[in-house]
């Protein structure tokens, strides 16, 4: 009789990796030498090339809509149609997770929670792993989260150690009567909170989405004390010296019919930004992409410029560098649908489905998985569970 | 090539001894290997085989062989006849043939029966019992692991 410990490790792994990601809590749960096995670096890499292993021109993202968290998978055939499918739906224990907010950063997803405003949950959906950061202060999210957050991290001796930035700023448009102001940060190494002392020269609408590049998060953002209400310019959040950087110049002017969209392209190495009309010309839109780019400069190039019918609002972007594909999420308040257009040498609306709840602004992000385990905080376990 | 030279002794570890088409067994690296050096003769002895496995692998090889050869069987035939394959097989005789497959060298034939262990197992039990694994973990443990990875992007 031959049994599973007569197989040399080498062998065991290769069984254990070929276990469908889903069980791979259960595989944890199997025995101790399985959870050890289940950590190794080696291990790791063998089954992140099994499962991860996706088809070609197929990019995930992810995206809240309703309140809910899904995983989902587009793909532009060289040939074909394009085309958007739903992989999941966020679960805790089988049941739904309410999600208001969601930030990707090297495949890693801070999610922050509809109906509980006293912690983030940071998740890596590849793991399963997370990690609940309880917040210091909780009055500033009482009726609504006007809070903006932004997960990072810091190249430290060949190992990153994330950060999770926190802002309230009466100056970011956020309503009078939330006569607020804090930009606080979290150590996952030292599991604290920290205050950050800044003098804000710029203003970022509460409703900007930083967007992850190497480890920092970029805004569209403009001068605190100019009068308009648009600017054209970009701030980078530096999360190794923990500091802002100065205003970055964008390529354009941006007037007050205009809106501009970031999001990064290949594998979070550059910036896209994209400058559209609300009203006057709102077929039109264009987008640029960076040659450089560091929190302190930035240099551009054009990508492209384009003329759609049907004509959106382009408030999330998909870039592919190399097979010049842009897509953007659209929002028919009419249709109550969420739809994706895709535009090469062409424009397409792709449906995704039916609105239930427009208080919760459809968002998405690109989503590329990763190994990071997520550090436990020292001491281990959490004081409650979520 | 005369006749003789087209075929292959293999020998398991308790001495059956099996005539094969070398076209068979030289899907094996390692007998390919063996035969490259020309270190035997006719007859390769296959020190950690029984004939039991022996007899399976060869059935493998030449099921592959022929698809491999004219291709008068398509795909699909095959993975259903590799399914059949290894759908019956107890957990002893999957491992036997892993380590078979591995020692032999044959990518394939491993591919396929690490992938049926793993199929074979879907819940903890299965995990333990067809496995026959104990769990050693502490109660406090296996909530602590069970906590941390509560979340799932399920279907």
């Amino acid at each position: 009789m031959t049994i599973i410990s007569d197989l040399p490790e080498h062998l065991v792994e290769e069984i254990v990796s070929r276990v469908p990601l889903k069980l791979m809590r259960t595989v944890r749960l199997t025995c101790k030498k399985w959870e050890t096995l289940y950590k190794s670096q080696s291990f790791s890499k063998l089954q992140f090339g099994k499962t991860t292993a996706s088809k070609e021109g197929e990019s995930m993202m992810v995206a809240v809509m309703d309140f809910s968290l899904y995983l989902m998978s587009l793909v532009f055939a060289v040939d074909g149609e394009p085309s958007i499918q739903t992989k999941g739906t966020l679960t805790c224990d089988n049941e739904q997770v309410k999600i208001s907010q969601v930030f990707h950063c090297d495949g890693l997803l801070s999610c922050i929670l509809k109906a509980d405003r006293t912690k983030v949950m940071v998740w890596n959906p590849y793991w399963g792993e997370t990690r609940c950061i309880e917040f210091r202060y909780t009055h500033l999210t009482c009726e609504w989260d006007w809070c903006s957050y932004a997960l990072g991290y810091e190249d430290k001796n060949s190992c990153r150690s994330y950060k999770l930035l926190r802002y309230i700023d009466h100056g970011n448009h956020v309503p009078k009567q939330q006569e607020l102001f804090l930009y606080e940060i979290y150590d996952f190494d030292s599991g604290l909170w920290k205050t950050l002392n800044v003098t804000p020269n710029w203003r970022i609408a509460y409703y900007q989405r930083g967007v992850s590049l190497k480890g920092d998060t970029y805004w569209y953002a403009s001068e605190r004390n100019s009068d308009d209400d648009l600017d054209s310019h970009i701030i980078c959040f530096d999360f190794t010296n923990e500091t802002f950087g100065p205003l970055l110049r964008l390529p354009f002017n941006v007037g007050n019919d205009d809106y501009v969209t970031l999001s990064c392209v290949s594998r979070e190495e550059k910036l896209a930004v994209l400058l559209g009309h609300i009203h006057i010309r709102p077929e039109e839109f264009e987008i640029w992409i960076s040659t450089k780019i560091e929190a302190e400069k930035v240099s551009w190039s054009k990508f492209l410029t384009r003329d759609t019918r049907p004509y959106f609002i382009a408030d999330t972007i998909f870039t592919d560098e190399e097979k010049k594909v842009v897509i953007s999420f659209k929002q028919d308040y009419c249709r109550k649908t969420f739809s994706i257009i895709e535009e090469a040498e062409y424009c397409k609306e792709l449906y995704v489905r039916e609105l239930a709840d427009l208080r919760c602004r459809p968002n998405a992000c690109s989503y590329v998985p990763s190994l990071v385990q997520i550090k436990q905080p020292a001491g281990g376990g959490k004081k409650e569970t979520q | 090539m005369s006749k003789s030279e087209k075929k292959i002794v293999l020998k398991s570890l308790d001495n059956e001894a099996f005539e094969v088409e070398k076209a068979v067994a030289l899907q094996s690296q390692t007998i390919w290997v063996m035969c490259e050096d020309k270190c035997v003769g006719n007859e390769i002895p296959l020190e950690n085989v029984t004939g039991q496995i022996l007899a399976k692998v060869i059935d493998y090889c030449k099921k592959h062989a022929v698809v491999d050869g004219d291709g008068d069987e398509s795909s699909e035939e095959l993975k259903n006849w590799d399914t059949e394959f290894t759908k019956n097989m107890d957990q002893s005789t999957l491992f036997n043939m892993i380590l078979a497959a591995n020692y032999l060298n044959i990518k394939s034939l491993l591919n396929l029966t690490c992938q049926a262990v793993a199929d074979k197992t879907k819940t903890i039990d299965e995990f333990h019992t067809f496995l026959n694994i104990e769990n050693n973990f502490t109660p406090e443990e296996e909530a602590q692991i069970c906590q941390e990875n509560l979340w799932a992007f399920d279907d």
